[in-house]
């Protein structure tokens, strides 16, 4: 079966314009290559300019979850928050997340119907500039929860002590820690992609299927502003772009070749190391610390022993990272 | 002809497809090609492979399993079926299917069949018809809508009395056991009780029947073989004939198997010499249904259980360290929201862990049940009148002396205690 890309990381520019109907058109041919359960991230500079690039591509969603009743989207947003006040909340309830929540009511209501969660996720990834923006942050996120869009906080460098605010944490579905640099969209995608590596491969580790070596989940970056494909984090940081552009007719080979690069090319154990270490050196709550540790240890041995990094199974109970 | 059969839980991850195991095992001895496809909720499967697998495969006849929680997906399914060739056929089938209303075939217009009697005898009827070019003549145990639309119903059909004689899904080669971590084993079928929530007892005519020990130790044999050391009994009372579990258990013994096992009984059905067997054969957990621990809820259950008795074999298997698990439900008839708590404290007071299939969760009301078809009678209230005739009740309900809010607050504390926050992780 042709491999399906589990996580779309839609990194938006400046041409919004320009790209938009590529884009699209792009998307339409992507989805049915997608997971049947799927999160795809618009990461964007700003929350407002980026919104009707956004829209055009939840409208191409629905329609693609409308035909495919067997499929699940999760869509994650980023909203860097450059400095609050009061009144940007009012607009950005009123403009935004009210018309985002009313366009997708056709999926709740089907979900309540056959007894369901909706098949259309709309989560929120709010990012800070400042760490003295706490009580806006508390605001926003509630904000975010009244219209159910289930907003996570992204920290990173000087926003990193906003994690230890419980009050905040509490609101939050999910904490995303930066342990890189954050100035652009790409570099929070790459390392909102390294925070699911460790998580992922925390899980695989108690399983026992967990291995240095091994690619990770098929993951696409989309570079909108021109066109550049990334099969994974390590590509796009090292910015070796796919040898196809997203105006690609050919999606199916286009999917293969990404494969192909991964699984050829790619150093996925420095890349796992790198990440693991970045982790490591970051504070952070202690189910993310009891997974990193387990894995700088693993990775710690596997490379002492000479090995390609597999542990056998053993009975182990799974508890999820928030 | 090729059979495809498909099992689509988005809501869990992938584990050992037992029953469509059966099917396709008995299908494959009777000549015909099968394949299985398990969809969860990692698995690495798109819309555009799934319809290129289904094209490559040219199946005639595609069964799908059918949940109440997974309905819209196997009709999405359905759908993607009839994309890739109109003529294939499909059949709906498990749990949901069995007593679903005839008519919810109108509003299922990629479904053709839908299976109402023993797995194995009415897929086979199916595809032998299909096969002949006749695909709705001779049919029993299934609710069919034919070429003009009209819906029939046909005569039941038994299973068979001896498991024995249905293939091994494990000893024919239908599970890919490089890649099991756990494997799924049903040495039992069906339940003589009559606890009105429950599904199995009505589809199985309150019989149970059994495999023998030879052929579960072949099963277990070969397992072990594969470097599969899990395993997870799905019957529904596996102690039901002690004697047989004893057999069981001796020959693992004997053979130094190394095992290790999952398995769910009545609290009735144990007693400390058994969890001493037990323990020393490699069973790590085991399961009881309590669902109340309210005196006055319990017994209006039908389910002819104490709660004493819950605690005291919660004690026998504890003293010989094996990890208990208790299925708990709250919602039901005569509960109030006092009763509920009671269940949660009986649970902490006797050191059962919160977590995987101790998280308790509101009572789903499904067809076929007393409890679906009397609902009133036990003062269900459901909040939504009108349905999809392929949808129970399930939990859109309240009852007289539980209101929503009340269940949901419910779910909330079990959820505070629990330690994987409330993901119901095995069923």
């Amino acid at each position: 079966m042709t491999p399906a890309i589990d996580k779309l990381y839609i990194i938006l520019g400046n041409r919004h314009e320009v790209q938009a109907e590529k884009l699209d058109a792009f998307l339409g041919r992507l989805f049915p290559y997608l997971n049947v359960t799927s999160n795809i991230y618009i990461l964007a500079p700003t929350f407002s300019e980026a919104m009707p690039q956004a829209e055009r591509i939840l409208k191409s969603m629905k329609t693609f979850l409308r035909a495919n009743r067997f499929v699940r989207y999760y869509l994650h947003f980023l909203h860097t928050v450059v400095q609050g006040n009061a009144s940007e909340l009012d607009y950005y309830s009123q403009y935004h997340y009210q018309p985002w929540r009313r366009g997708i009511t056709l999926f709740d209501k089907e979900a309540y119907v056959h007894q369901e969660i909706p098949r259309m996720g709309l989560l929120t990834i709010v990012a800070p500039r400042g760490k003295d923006d706490g009580p806006y942050l508390e605001s926003l996120l509630d904000v975010l929860k009244e219209v159910c869009l289930r907003p996570s906080l992204y920290v990173h460098g000087q926003t990193l002590p906003l994690a230890q605010n419980e009050r905040l944490v509490r609101k939050a579905e999910k904490v995303y820690l930066g342990p890189g640099p954050s100035d652009t969209p790409a570099q929070i995608g790459c390392n909102l992609s390294s925070q699911d590596l460790v998580e992922t491969s925390f899980v695989a580790l108690q399983c026992g299927t967990f291995s240095m070596a091994a690619p990770c989940a098929p993951s696409l970056f989309v570079t909108a502003d021109d066109g550049n494909l990334y099969p994974c984090m390590n590509a796009l940081l090292r910015k070796e772009a796919a040898a196809f552009s997203f105006e690609n007719p050919d999606t199916e080979a286009m999917i293969a070749h990404c494969r192909d690069s991964i699984e050829k090319g790619q150093d996925c154990r420095a890349c796992k190391e790198r990440v693991f270490g970045l982790f490591g050196n970051l504070p952070k709550p202690w189910d993310l610390q009891h997974a990193v540790d387990a894995l700088l240890a693993f990775a710690g041995r596997t490379c002492e022993e000479g090995r390609e990094g597999r542990i056998p199974a053993k009975p182990t109970s799974y508890v999820p990272i928030r | 002809m090729n059979v495809l059969l498909i099992e689509m839980n988005p809501f869990a991850p992938v584990s050992t497809p037992i029953s469509l195991g059966y099917l396709a095992a008995y299908l494959k001895s009777r000549g015909f090609v099968t394949e299985i496809l398990t969809v969860g909720e990692n698995s690495p499967v798109s819309p555009a492979g799934l319809y290129q697998h289904i094209e490559s495969f040219r199946p005639a006849l595609v069964g799908i399993s059918a949940y109440q929680r997974t309905m819209l997906y196997v009709l999405g399914l359905a759908d993607l079926v009839k994309s890739v060739d109109q003529n294939i056929k499909v059949v709906i089938g498990g749990p949901q299917a069995t007593f679903m209303p005839p008519d919810a075939l109108r509003d299922m217009v990629s479904v053709d069949y839908i299976c109402r009697s023993s797995g194995e005898a009415t897929l086979l009827g199916i595809a032998l018809a299909v096969q002949a070019g006749t695909p709705f003549s001779n049919l029993a145990g299934v609710t069919y809508r034919d070429p003009d639309g009209g819906i029939h119903d046909t005569e039941p059909l038994e299973g068979a009395v001896d498991l024995d004689g249905y293939p091994s899904p494990y000893l024919d080669h239908v599970f890919d056991l490089s890649s099991m971590g756990e494997a799924i084993m049903l040495t039992s079928r069906g339940c003589p009780h009559d606890c009105v929530f429950c599904y199995t007892p009505c589809a199985f005519n309150h019989k149970i029947t059994f495999h023998s020990v030879d052929r579960v130790m072949e099963e277990i044999r070969w397992i072990r073989k594969h470097g599969v050391r899990r395993l997870w009994f799905a019957d529904p009372n596996i102690s039901f004939k002690w004697k047989r579990v004893e057999a069981l258990l001796e020959r693992i013994l004997t053979e130094e198997l190394d095992v290790e096992m999952w398995l769910q009984t009545r609290a009735d059905l144990v007693n400390p010499g058994m969890m001493r067997m037990m323990k020393r054969a490699g069973v790590a957990t085991v399961a009881f249904g309590l669902e109340s621990a309210s005196e006055r809820v319990l017994p209006k259950l039908d389910k002819h259980m104490s709660i004493e008795k819950v605690a005291e074999a919660i004690q026998i298997t504890q003293n010989e360290g094996i990890e208990v698990e208790l299925f708990t439900m709250f919602g039901l008839p005569y509960e109030t929201f006092e009763d509920g708590l009671k269940t949660l404290e009986f649970v902490e007071k006797n050191q059962v862990k919160i977590m995987g299939n101790t998280n308790s969760q509101q009572m789903q009301i499904y067809f076929g049940t007393p409890m679906e078809r009397h609902y009133e009678d036990y003062g269900i209230v459901p909040t939504k009148t009108r349905r999809p005739p392929y949808i129970s009740i399930g939990s859109q309900y309240e009852t007289r002396w539980m209101s929503l809010e009340e269940m949901q607050t419910l779910q909330g504390l079990w959820r505070a205690r629990s330690i994987d926050r409330g993901r119901r992780v095995v069923s």
